[in-house]
C-alpha cells in the first residue's frame, strides 16, 4: 500500500513539473504591472494589438492551405504505393521515407536556393510549397492502406467501381480516422513552425504568430496571455478529434487493440462532445474574426498623433525671437526644444519606415547631447540618420517601436 | 408535432420583430447622427480662454495683442451673469471682432454699433414677462439700451441663460449680489486647416508665455468640436455596415444549406439533369441572387475594412484601452475646461438633445413604412418561388 502511495506522489510530482509551464503561463498571463491580478494583458492583446492578430490568421491560413492540399496528395500517393506495383516503386518509397526523415536543418540551404531560384523567396507560397508536399502524410497512409483487405477491392470492381472511383467511395471513407490524425498531426506540427519562416520569410507581414510571438517588443511584453489564446485552438481541435486520432494511430501502427465503442449510449455521448468541440472551433474562429475587426479599429484610434520637422542646420541666438541679440553659435543639427525627450538622459525620437509592406510610421529612439539651447530652440549632437524627421509634439506618451500617425499640413505653413 | 411546429413559427416571429425593431433603432442613430453633422456646421471654430479676474496673465496676453492678431482673430469680451426678469441672462459686452469669431444669424435689426445698444435673442424678447421689440428702450438695473437687433438663438443655443451683448465699455455697474464676472479672451486662427496640437501651436504662435506660466492658464479648445461630434455619425455608418454584413452572411449560409437540401431531396426522385432541366428558371435565379449578395458581400466587407474610427486620440487613455481611472476623470476634465464657458459645450450638448427630439418623430414614420413595405414584398416573393420549387 506504502509502495502505492509513494508510486502515485512520484507520478503526480512529475506530471506537475511536466504541467508546471503551462500553469505558469496561465498564471502570468493574468498579471499586471504591480504583479497583483489583472487582466491588462488581455486587454492589450485582444483589443489593442494588431499585429497578434495578423500572426493569428497568417497561421491559420498557412495551415488551411497546407492541410488542405497536402493531405489529398498523400492520399493519392499512398494509394498509389499500396495498389499498384510499377517499376522502380521500392526505390520511390525509400526515397520518400529518406525525406521525411531528413531534418530541416540538413536541407534548409538547398531549399532556400531552390525558392529563391523560382524568385518565390519573402512571399507566402516559400513556406506553404515545401511543406505542401512533406512525404510524411503519405508514409503515414500507406502503412494503414497496406492493412485493408484485398477483397473490398474486388467487391468494388464487381459492382462496376472504376480504379479513381474505387479510391472515392472505398478507400476514403475507410481512411477516414487517418485523415483527421493525420490532420491534427500535421495541425500541431505548422502551428507550432518557427524555423521556416523566420528562415524563409524576413517581412514581419506574412510571419505566422508561432514566429512573432517573442520576435516584437509590443508582443512580448504581454507575451503570457498571448501564449494561452494561442494554444487554445490546438486545446480544442485535440477535444474534436480525439477519437478518431487515437483510431487511427492504433490501427496504423497495425495492432488489433482498438475496441469498437460497446454501448449505443457511449457512442452518443462522444458525438455530443465532438459536436461541443466543433462548436467551440466555430465559436472561438467567430470571436477572433470579430476581435480582429475590433482592434483594428481601435489601434488606428489609440495610436498616437504627432507631428514632425526637420532638423535645421544654423544660428543659436540668445533670444529666440530677436535674431540681432546675442549669438550661442553655429550648429549642425538643431530641433525644437520641445523635441528633446529629457527621460533621465536626453533622448529624441524619429520616424521611420516600417521594414514591412505595410510601411507604417515606427518611432526610433536617439540619445543626444545638448550642445546649446535657449529655451526654444536646441543645439544637440547624436548619431542621426540623414534628412530625418524629428517628432515635435504628440498626443501620447513615446515609445521606442511604437507605431504612430504623423498628422501632416504643418509643413506648408512654417515655409512661409 | 403541431405544437412544435407553432413554437418554432412563434420564435421565428419573435427572432424576425426582434431584427426588425434592431435595425429600425440603428438607421433612426444613423439618421439622427447625420441631421446633428449638419447643424453643427455652423458651430464656431475658435479657442477660448477664461479668467475670474483681470490678473497678470490677462494683461501679458492684452499687450501681447499685436504679435498674436497677425494669426489669430482676437476678441476680448467681459461676462456678467445675472438674475433679471424672473430669469438668468448674461450680458455680454463685446468688441468688434466678435461677430467675425462667433456665427450669430441677426433675424432682425442691425449689429451693436455704439454706445447704450442692445442685441437680444427672439427668444428673451417672446418669452419674458414683458415682451420686447425693436427699438423699445430696455432698463438693466439702472441703464437703458436700446434695442437694435434681435439674434436667433434657436441655431445656436437652447440652455437657459440668456445672451445679451452689449459693447464691452458699455456693461452696466452693481448688478446685486448674485452678480458672477467673467473675462474671456477668445481667438480664431486665420489658417482654417488646422486640426490638431492647438494649444502647443497657439503657445508657440504667441511667444510671449513662458513654460511655467502655460500650466496656469487653460484653453479651451472648441476648433474640433465639429470634428468630434461628427465621429459619431461616421461611427453609426459603420455600425450600420457590420450590422447589414451579418444579416448577409447568415442569410447567405442558411439559403445555401437549404438549396443544398433541396437538391438532395430532389435526386432521390430524379436524376440530376431532369431536375434542372425542369427548374431551369428558379435555378438561375437563385444562382443570380446568391452572387448578387456575395458581391454585396465583398463590397460591404471591403468598406469595413477600410473604416478608420479615428477619434482623436488625446481623448483616449494614453497606455492602457481599460484603463478606468482614465474614464472616471474624463467628467472633470470636460467640465473643467469647457464648464465654465457661456458658449460652451454644454450649449453643444443642449443643440444635440434638440436635434435629437426635432428629428425622432420624422425618422420614426418614415422607417416604419419603408421596412414594412420592403418585407412585405421581400416575403411574399420568397413565398411565390419556394411554392414553385415544391
Amino acid at each position: 500500500m506504502a509502495k502505492k502511495v509513494l508510486k502515485n506522489i512520484l507520478i503526480y510530482f512529475i506530471s506537475i513539473i511536466c504541467l508546471f509551464p503551462i500553469i505558469l503561463m496561465i498564471v502570468s498571463s493574468f498579471k499586471g504591472c504591480d504583479e497583483g491580478f489583472s487582466l491588462v494583458q488581455y486587454g492589450k492583446i485582444l483589443f489593442q494589438t494588431e499585429d497578434f492578430f495578423r500572426g493569428f490568421w497568417n497561421s491559420v491560413i498557412y495551415i488551411f492551405i497546407i492541410i488542405g492540399i497536402n493531405i489529398p496528395i498523400s492520399l493519392l500517393g499512398a494509394y498509389g504505393f499500396s495498389r499498384f506495383e510499377f517499376k522502380g516503386k521500392g526505390f520511390l518509397y525509400w526515397l520518400y521515407i529518406v525525406l521525411m526523415l531528413m531534418p530541416f536543418q540538413a536541407t534548409m540551404v538547398p531549399q532556400y536556393l531552390t525558392l529563391k531560384a523560382f524568385n518565390i523567396i519573402d512571399s507566402p507560397s516559400a513556406v506553404i510549397l515545401p511543406n505542401i508536399f512533406s512525404t510524411f502524410g503519405t508514409f503515414l497512409m500507406v502503412q494503414y492502406m497496406r492493412g485493408m483487405n484485398e477483397e473490398i477491392y474486388d467487391a468494388g470492381r464487381i459492382d462496376g467501381l472504376s480504379e479513381f472511383k474505387l479510391f472515392l467511395k472505398i478507400v476514403m471513407p475507410l481512411c477516414r480516422s487517418i485523415i483527421s490524425a493525420l490532420m491534427v498531426l500535421l495541425f500541431v506540427n505548422y502551428w507550432s513552425m518557427v524555423e521556416q519562416p523566420l528562415v524563409f520569410i524576413s517581412d514581419k507581414y506574412y510571419m505566422p504568430l508561432s514566429a512573432t510571438l517573442n520576435a516584437t517588443e509590443e508582443l512580448r511584453e504581454v507575451a503570457f496571455a498571448a501564449g494561452t489564446i494561442y494554444s487554445i485552438l490546438p486545446l480544442l481541435l485535440y477535444q474534436f478529434s480525439y477519437e478518431d486520432l487515437t483510431q487511427g494511430i492504433t490501427l496504423s501502427s497495425g495492432l488489433e487493440g482498438y475496441e469498437k465503442v460497446s454501448s449505443i449510449n457511449g457512442v452518443k455521448e462522444r458525438a455530443t462532445q465532438k459536436q461541443k468541440a466543433g462548436r467551440g472551433i466555430i465559436i472561438f474562429m467567430v470571436t477572433m474574426l470579430s476581435l480582429t475587426l475590433i482592434t483594428q479599429k481601435i489601434s488606428y484610434s489609440m495610436t498616437p498623433e504627432v507631428e514632425v520637422i526637420k532638423t535645421k542646420r544654423g544660428e543659436i541666438t540668445e533670444d529666440p525671437f530677436d535674431k540681432k541679440s546675442k549669438s550661442l553659435g553655429i550648429y549642425n543639427t538643431i530641433v525644437p526644444d520641445s523635441a528633446i525627450h529629457r527621460e533621465g538622459e536626453n533622448v529624441i525620437y524619429i520616424i521611420t519606415e516600417e521594414k514591412s509592406i505595410r510601411k507604417r510610421d515606427q518611432l526610433m529612439k536617439i540619445n543626444v547631447q545638448i550642445e546649446a539651447t535657449n529655451g526654444y530652440e536646441t543645439a544637440i549632437i547624436g548619431v542621426l540618420p540623414y534628412n530625418s524627421e524629428v517628432i515635435k509634439w504628440t498626443t501620447k506618451p513615446l515609445k521606442e517601436g511604437m507605431n504612430v500617425r504623423v498628422v501632416r499640413g504643418r509643413g506648408e505653413e512654417s515655409e512661409e | 408535432m403541431k405544437k412544435v411546429k407553432n413554437r418554432k413559427e412563434k420564435n421565428d416571429k419573435i427572432k424576425i420583430i426582434l431584427i426588425i425593431i434592431l435595425s429600425i433603432l440603428t438607421l433612426l442613430l444613423f439618421l439622427m447622427q447625420r441631421n446633428i453633422k449638419k447643424e453643427l456646421e455652423n458651430f464656431p471654430s475658435k479657442i477660448e480662454i477664461i479668467f475670474e479676474e483681470k490678473n497678470e496673465m490677462y494683461q501679458k496676453l492684452i499687450d501681447g495683442r499685436e504679435l498674436m492678431e497677425e494669426k489669430y482673430i482676437l476678441s476680448e469680451t467681459e461676462e456678467k451673469d445675472v438674475l433679471f426678469e424672473g430669469g438668468n441672462i448674461s450680458i455680454i459686452g463685446i468688441d468688434e471682432n466678435y461677430s467675425q469669431i462667433n456665427n450669430i444669424e441677426i433675424l432682425c435689426g442691425e449689429w451693436i454699433t455704439g454706445e447704450n445698444q442692445i442685441l437680444i435673442s427672439d427668444k428673451f424678447a417672446k418669452e419674458r414677462n414683458k415682451s420686447f421689440s425693436l427699438g423699445e428702450t430696455i432698463d438693466i438695473f439702472g441703464k437703458n439700451y436700446k434695442i437694435v437687433g434681435i439674434y436667433e438663438n434657436e441655431k445656436y443655443s437652447k440652455s437657459k441663460i440668456e445672451n445679451l451683448y452689449v459693447e464691452k465699455g458699455d456693461l452696466p455697474e452693481n448688478l446685486g449680489n448674485r452678480e458672477k464676472v467673467f473675462y474671456s479672451l477668445e481667438f480664431k486662427p486665420r489658417d482654417e486647416n488646422r486640426k490638431s496640437f492647438i494649444t502647443e501651436k497657439f503657445y508657440e504662435d504667441i511667444k510671449i508665455i513662458l513654460e511655467e506660466e502655460q500650466e496656469e492658464i487653460k484653453i479651451a479648445d472648441f476648433t474640433e468640436s465639429n470634428r468630434n461630434l461628427s465621429k459619431y455619425y461616421y461611427g453609426f455608418i459603420f455600425l450600420f455596415e457590420v450590422v447589414a454584413l451579418i444579416f448577409i452572411t447568415v442569410y447567405l449560409i442558411k439559403s445555401i444549406k437549404l438549396n443544398i437540401k433541396k437538391y438532395q431531396f430532389g435526386t432521390k426522385r430524379k436524376y440530376g439533369k431532369e431536375l434542372l432541366s425542369e427548374n431551369l428558371t428558379i435555378v438561375l435565379l437563385q444562382i443570380l441572387k446568391t452572387l448578387l449578395l456575395i458581391f454585396l458581400w465583398i463590397f460591404l466587407l471591403r468598406l469595413i475594412l477600410e473604416f478608420k474610427l479615428s477619434t482623436p486620440s488625446k481623448f483616449l487613455p494614453p497606455m492602457d484601452i481599460f484603463d478606468f481611472q482614465f474614464y472616471s476623470q474624463i467628467g472633470n476634465v470636460f467640465k473643467e475646461e469647457y464648464g465654465k464657458t457661456a458658449a460652451g459645450y454644454g450649449k453643444v450638448y443642449a443643440n444635440l438633445m434638440r436635434v435629437t427630439k426635432k428629428y425622432f418623430v420624422e425618422s420614426v414614420i418614415l422607417l416604419i413604412t419603408l421596412l414594412a413595405v420592403s418585407i412585405n414584398y421581400i416575403s411574399e416573393k420568397f413565398k411565390m418561388a419556394e411554392r414553385k420549387l415544391q
